[in-house]
């Protein structure tokens, strides 16, 4: 179970982590900030697919959660809190740029020409330009659901939303993602509970999720 | 409004196509995973721990000159 950041009533003079009274002092969680950065990059290039665009986003959500560091409560998920973060930072800005920024580092946005045969495997480059014509609300539920192994839950605290619409957008990504690849997929396929979530949830799980 | 949707009639879903459906979910699943472990496996930009370096002397400084 994660906790979106809420507002804390703790005073600000404590910057420190505070004492968890079961299990003793908790270290600094922003000692812990540094192993996340691969994760939170892998994120934020998923979001903007550009790197120096995440690299900036990710600055940002560091810099953020820092000096917030108070409102994260000791003991629960700190990289799900600073994906909450960064998605935030993200869609704010891009709701301030008005439009979403175009793909200057040209990462395959143009190379769908080439149908793939569906013969058992995914090309994996084809799946790459398919998932980078995403919208952005796609490709973070499918790298947050998919991908980085969170359940259903965790990824409705993070994006905010109902679990319901995690599911639906889920679904609908899969389905866009099949029919920018050329291969036939409605979100009523993805929406069937005995084919599609139990080969999920079992690919989450080997995934140590 | 009312539109008929032979959704269940025309389209009743076999085993086969189960299969099919379940295979490509599996497909679909072990490629995001390639996408994002892709991004992941990239080396980190020095960037961050100077940013980390420096925020944590900023705070260092604060504290100093508080107590």
């Amino acid at each position: 179970m994660i906790h979106a950041p809420l507002p804390d009533n703790r005073t600000e003079a404590s910057s420190s982590a505070p004492a968890d009274a079961a299990t003793g002092q908790h270290p600094d969680p922003r000692e812990e900030i540094a192993s996340h950065i691969p994760a939170l990059r892998a994120f934020a290039i998923s979001l903007t697919r550009n790197g120096s665009a995440a690299d900036d986003l990710v600055q940002d959500t560091i810099v953020k959660a820092w000096s917030n560091i108070e409102k994260f409560t000791p003991g629960t998920d700190l990289r799900a809190w600073m994906f909450t973060i960064l998605r935030n930072l993200f869609y704010s800005a891009r709701r301030k740029a008005v439009r979403e920024v175009a793909d200057p580092d040209g990462l395959h946005a143009a190379s769908l020409s080439v149908r793939p045969a569906h013969d058992g495997r995914l090309a994996f480059a084809d799946f790459r330009a398919a998932f980078d014509q995403l919208s952005a609300e796609h490709r973070e539920v499918l790298i947050l659901v998919g991908a980085s192994g969170y359940s259903c839950e965790e990824a409705a605290e993070m994006m905010g939303v109902a679990v319901g619409t995690v599911k639906s957008r889920t679904n609908r990504a899969r389905a866009r993602l099949c029919e920018l690849m050329g291969l036939s997929g409605t979100d009523d396929d993805f929406a069937r509970p005995d084919a599609l979530s139990l080969a999920v949830s079992s690919a989450l799980r080997s995934a140590g999720a | 409004m009312s539109s008929v949707m032979p959704s269940d009639e025309k389209d009743k879903p076999d085993r086969a196509k189960l299969a099919d459906r379940s295979e490509l979910a599996r497909e679909i699943d072990e490629n995001l995973k390639r996408v994002y472990r892709e991004s992941l496996e990239e080396p980190v930009p020095d960037r961050f721990a100077a940013l980390l370096d420096a925020l944590k002397a900023k705070e260092a400084g604060r504290k100093g000159g508080q107590s």
